[in-house]
């Protein structure tokens, strides 16, 4: 809220003024008591709808529209970027329909590997979608992945003795050297159609296959990270944990089987969540699941403060971001002090900047810097803990760059890791 | 009698019954004499609150209040019905979750000391006769209007005050709390019925709310006065701005700069502390229930007493129209005005519903002051027979036992608060009914609030609270409010006396420091943590949540659960 | 004692129902944090009950148009508001402070709603 909130109410407060000098003191008579409510109300909804956006800073100016006729050009194809999402049969059709009138062929298809997925033309009641390519220059060009120009029938290859396709040009498909598909363009007549347009056309779909061929490797980096994440839930807890409930078996049973929950509740949300992002309310149920076999284990040594707005329980987080952050602070600051600590987690939401914040401080040992660096570059665990540098790359890949991840620690006066992210 | 308001009230009161069989109790042990077994569901509890909770002063008050001062008097109301947003926030959930059974015993466990219970059933007691004495007065003098005759040689207003403590006390003794939960919801749906019917027929009739208030806003508001011997109009002075006169639809008429203010912090204060309130809390199954409850509570009084008001409104206007036409009217009413503005709604249900409608109405009356009789001498009996007699008098006692000091409880309550009645037989009728019976409910509401709300919020919500502070805290609360209270009298009420006739917002701050200071001085009990697993903890209402979905989801499931219980 | 009555599922898997039992309990850290919460939204509630309670008073006091002006007919800003506006209000505050209480008690105690617990027995 401190960023947020302030300067608004004071903005709100000068408005009011302002609407009263001006319908109040200035005319004479003053204005009638309905308007001017209606004035100050309108003006306050303006404000209170704009801040954000202002705070945010103004927008970048949007790149100018080409004037002419969209869905025309070349320039049209680059923007609309048909095969964007990935060669499939939807996109490919789009991307002929996009391409068929700009290309001065009578007919125009593209192909994956194996099979036909859009055809649009003449020839359409033989070349079906979905079936193989029949002709012999489509397995050359996937073969070598090189551009070939046909300019009769007969090698052309057609088995159908009826087609009425004459000529051709084909060119490849590729995301980087793999080349993954045809494109091609044929004709009525011997005159082929200019090979350099489709052969640069062919060039900007094999970018945006490639762009899209990145977007899915991006998301299974973070899928695979996540995974890593799940997967390395520290065996010393595990051990610890089991430990414990096997020394409370006998004394207290019942605590024990109250253990035993709480741990089966543990793993089955660790391993049964699927998706980025969860509300709140789920992760903080994770954490206090923890925290509580935590608690058995360390006793009155490690206490626990929860500090949350009830706003924030509905709003997204990526999943398994605090709980790493409480049980590094347990880990490295409560752990290893003798007479125990206290570790603080304090969520609060600002509906006017529309981030959610979230603070994990602790009063304990504090963490060095080396044990810091290695936490904050190092993939993965650091001596059984949980990388901050995972959490982060998650992040990046979720906001860009609109988190902020901040980690202060000093040797003896504890750590207090900070963690802003935009509220949707 | 129009045949469209014999239509009304009778598929009015064929509702009711369908509503009261449908809400029909089951058969009753030892925890639900007091507590109804803690398995009412969240309507019922709600009009059962309602019940306990509109009295006289609600039913025929607000009506007349808005009748004598116009806009001014609807402050009651609203006040009325604004006590239970603090009870919704700050005391239903974890006072059903802490799950005593009165609010001494709750004080008593919180605070670990036998002897804040016993400060607080004292406290209590001397709410509950405040408030109970104004119910049977009331019932007296309505006794008196409606009958006018005497039984066993008695004077009439005897015989009302007798008979109706008879009758609910008979009714408590019997039924306990299961019992007047069902009679207590069934009355409320009686009362909301006789408001609902009346403004019906009056809108049937073609009348406008909006015209009625600006036509009665033209000139200035005038009252009946004694003066010289003999009834004439006076006008209201406009306690605002003294040159002008106090009109109907204008502030003015009734409070002056801060008599609004402090009346409505001593109703929205009082409602916290009210024990027979309170105890219904209890009764909830779960406190997220209990929160409900109070959701619906305030529907209903809103409905209830935007009703009330349009009421008022409409007898101000119509009465004085009507004096031609019903030549009874002339003995009650002075130049078109009530004498007793409590009239008001029982002349309006005869006006528009002859004498049937003049019975309803008044049987209306009646049960809003029986139902709220039976409330309080339930909580008086659940004060006694449990917190003193069960904690301290005979800590072995059986239930049995309990029960039945309970019941001898509520007849010993019942014949003071009757012999106190009779003793306080206004002189002037006509001239302190309104005021004995207001004022005496705001001074229940006074001592509730100044006494136990500020106590009682702080131990649901400040760990540090400890008995001894909460002890000085409620001591110097209710002898901060009853002096004040005392001092008002021989002031009168203009001015200082606006204050110190409602006494809550000096006394209530004055507590809550006295509470504060003395617990920080003192040390906090150790098991606070327990305490707060309990107060504020939902593993009660979860558990109790499940049970429930598991009765429910096998027959089998219902069969073995009341078995098990027949056989306790 | 039970065991008089007929089988019924409280008898029948007794072993289940004492751990369905024994999962109800708080943590009082949990029972702590979600006691402040909830006392957030009760003093935030408060705090707009008593602008508005108190604000009408004060508004008669101080703007004549309050107690002056005409909205309906004959009734004044000031007559809507006692007769009908504040009960509105107050019904509207006390479902909304109820909601949000209880929706916060459910999230921060006891355990997320559960999937039954066979179903990861038999994968």
């Amino acid at each position: 809220m401190s960023r947020g909130s302030l300067p608004l109410a004071g903005a709100m407060i000068l408005a009011w003024g302002l609407v009263y000098l001006v319908t109040q003191r200035v005319p004479d008579p003053p204005l009638e008591v309905g308007v001017t409510m209606l004035i100050g109300v309108a003006l306050t909804v303006a404000l209170t709808i704009g801040y954000p956006s202002a705070l945010r800073g103004p927008r970048k100016p949007r790149p100018p529209r080409q004037p002419g006729r969209h869905g025309r050009t070349i320039a049209a194809v680059g923007r609309s970027m048909p095969l964007r999402s990935g060669l499939t049969t939807e996109a490919a059709e789009r991307a002929v329909a996009l391409l068929h009138p700009l290309l001065g062929g009578d007919a125009v298809a593209i192909t994956d590997q194996e099979r036909v997925l859009a055809f649009v033309g003449p020839g359409s009641d033989h070349h079906t979608v979905g079936d193989a390519p029949q002709t012999e220059s489509a397995s050359r060009v996937l073969a070598r992945g090189k551009t070939s120009v046909v300019r009769s029938k007969a090698k052309l290859g057609c088995p159908e003795q009826d087609c009425p396709l004459r000529s051709a040009v084909l060119a490849p498909l590729s995301i980087g050297k793999r080349v993954v598909g045809t494109l091609k363009v044929y004709r009525l007549d011997e005159v082929p159609p200019p090979r350099e347009l489709v052969e640069g056309l062919a060039g900007i779909l094999s970018l945006h296959l490639e762009l899209a061929e990145l977007d899915r490797e991006r998301k299974l980096a973070v899928d695979a990270r996540l995974d890593a994440l799940r997967a390395q839930i520290n065996p010393h807890f595990l051990f610890n944990t089991l430990n414990t409930i096997a020394s409370k078996a006998r004394t207290d049973p019942e605590e024990a089987r109250r253990l035993l929950l709480r741990l089966s509740d543990f793993f089955r949300y660790a391993v049964r969540q699927d998706g980025q992002l969860v509300e709140f309310g789920q992760e903080y149920y994770f954490v206090r699941t923890y925290v509580s076999l935590e608690q058995a284990r360390y006793g009155d040594r490690l206490n626990v403060r929860y500090d949350i707005d009830p706003q924030v329980l509905t709003a997204n987080v990526p999943v398994l971001t605090v709980q790493p952050l409480v049980e590094n602070a347990v880990k490295h600051g409560i752990a290893d002090k003798v007479d125990g600590g206290t570790v603080l987690l304090k969520a609060r939401v600002d509906p006017l900047t529309r981030t959610t914040s979230i603070r994990v401080a602790d009063d304990g040992v504090g963490i060095s810097q080396e044990v810091l660096d290695r936490l904050t570059t190092r993939d993965g665990a650091a001596n059984g803990g949980v990388g901050l540098s995972n959490i982060s790359q998650r992040l990046e890949v979720l906001y860009g760059e609109r988190y902020r991840l901040d980690i202060q620690s000093n040797d003896g006066g504890g750590t207090v890791v900070e963690l802003q992210i935009p509220l949707r | 009698m129009t045949v469209a308001s014999i239509i009304a009230l009778t598929v009015l009161l064929l509702a009711v019954t369908v509503l009261a069989l449908v809400l029909r109790p089951g058969r009753a042990s030892t925890l639900e004499f007091y507590l109804a077994g803690r398995r009412v569901g969240v309507a019922t509890n709600a009009c059962a609150i309602c019940g306990d909770y509109f009295s006289a002063a609600s039913f025929l008050g607000v009506a007349a209040a808005v009748y004598v001062s116009g806009l001014d008097g609807i402050w009651y109301a609203t006040g009325f019905a604004a006590g239970f947003v603090p009870v919704l926030l700050f005391v239903a959930a974890p006072l059903r979750r802490f799950g005593e059974f009165s609010i001494p015993d709750f004080l008593g466990r919180r605070l670990g000391s036998g002897r804040i219970r016993l400060i607080a059933v004292c406290v209590v007691q001397l709410i509950i006769l405040s408030y109970l004495v104004p119910q049977a007065v009331g019932s007296g003098i309505t006794w008196e209007l409606l009958v006018g005759e005497g039984v066993l040689g008695l004077t009439p207003y005897a015989t009302g005050v007798v008979l109706s403590t008879v009758a609910i006390t008979a009714l408590v003794v019997l039924g306990g709390m299961r019992g007047t939960t069902w009679t207590q919801a069934v009355q409320f749906l009686l009362l909301l019925a006789a408001f609902i019917w009346l403004t019906v027929v009056v809108l049937g009739s073609g009348f406008s709310y909006p015209d009625a208030v600006a036509e009665l806003d033209s000139e200035p508001l005038a009252n009946p006065a004694f003066a010289g011997g003999e009834w004439g109009l006076a006008t209201e002075s406009n306690r605002l701005d003294t040159a002008e006169p106090a009109t109907f639809g204008e502030p003015g008429g009734r409070y002056g700069p801060f008599g609004q203010l402090t009346l409505m912090v001593t109703l929205v204060m009082g409602t916290a502390g009210l024990p027979h309130i309170m105890n219904r809390y209890f009764t909830s199954p779960t406190g997220t229930a209990a929160r409900m409850t109070t959701v619906w509570v305030l529907g209903f009084a809103g409905l209830f007493y935007t009703l009330a008001v349009l009421l008022g409104t409409a007898s101000r206007s119509l009465i004085a129209k009507s004096v031609e036409s019903h030549p009874w009217l002339a003995e009650l009413t002075v130049d078109g005005v009530l004498r007793v503005p409590e009239h008001a709604p029982l002349v309006l249900g005869r006006i528009f519903g002859g004498e049937a409608g003049l019975g309803f109405i008044a049987i209306g009356a009646l049960i809003a002051v029986m139902s709220t009789i039976a409330g309080l001498l339930l909580a008086s009996a659940a004060s006694w027979g449990h917190d003193v007699y069960e904690r301290h008098i005979n800590p072995s006692a059986s239930q049995r036992q309990a029960v039945w000091a309970g019941r001898g409880a509520v007849i010993v309550v019942a014949v003071f608060s009757a012999a106190l009645a009779l003793g306080l037989r206004p002189d002037s009728l006509t001239a302190l009914f309104p005021s004995i019976v207001a004022t005496m409910v705001t001074w229940a509401f006074a001592l509730a609030g100044s006494a136990l709300a500020p106590v009682f919020m702080l131990a649901i919500w400040w760990r540090g609270t400890t008995s001894r502070g909460a002890g000085a805290g409620m001591i110097t609360g209710a002898v901060t409010a009853i002096g004040m209270f005392t001092s008002a009298t021989l002031t009168g009420d203009n001015g200082v006396g606006e204050v110190l006739l409602a006494p809550t917002i000096v006394a209530a701050p004055l507590a809550t420091l006295v509470t504060v200071v003395v617990s920080l001085c003192t040390p906090t009990p150790k098991d606070v943590d327990r305490m707060w697993l309990r107060l504020h903890g939902t593993a009660a209402d979860r558990r109790a949540a499940r049970l429930a979905r598991l009765t429910i989801a096998g027959v089998g499931g219902v069969k073995g659960v009341k078995e098990d219980r027949s056989e306790r | 004692m039970r065991d008089t009555g007929a089988p019924s599922p409280l008898n029948d898997d007794d072993g289940q129902w004492a751990a369905v039992i024994g999962d109800d309990y708080d943590m009082p850290a949990d029972v702590d944090a979600s006691f402040r919460t909830v006392r957030k939204v009760a003093v935030g509630h408060f705090a707009v009950f008593l602008c508005v309670v108190v604000g009408v008073p004060v508004l008669t006091l101080t703007v004549d148009w309050w107690s002056g002006g005409r909205l309906i007919g004959g009734m004044s800003p000031s007559f809507v508001m006692a007769a009908f506006g504040l009960y509105v209000f107050f019904f509207a505050l006390a479902a909304a402070a109820a909601t949000l209480s209880n929706g916060v008690e459910e999230r921060m105690l006891g355990a997320q709603e559960r999937e039954p617990v066979d179903e990861s027995d038999d994968s």
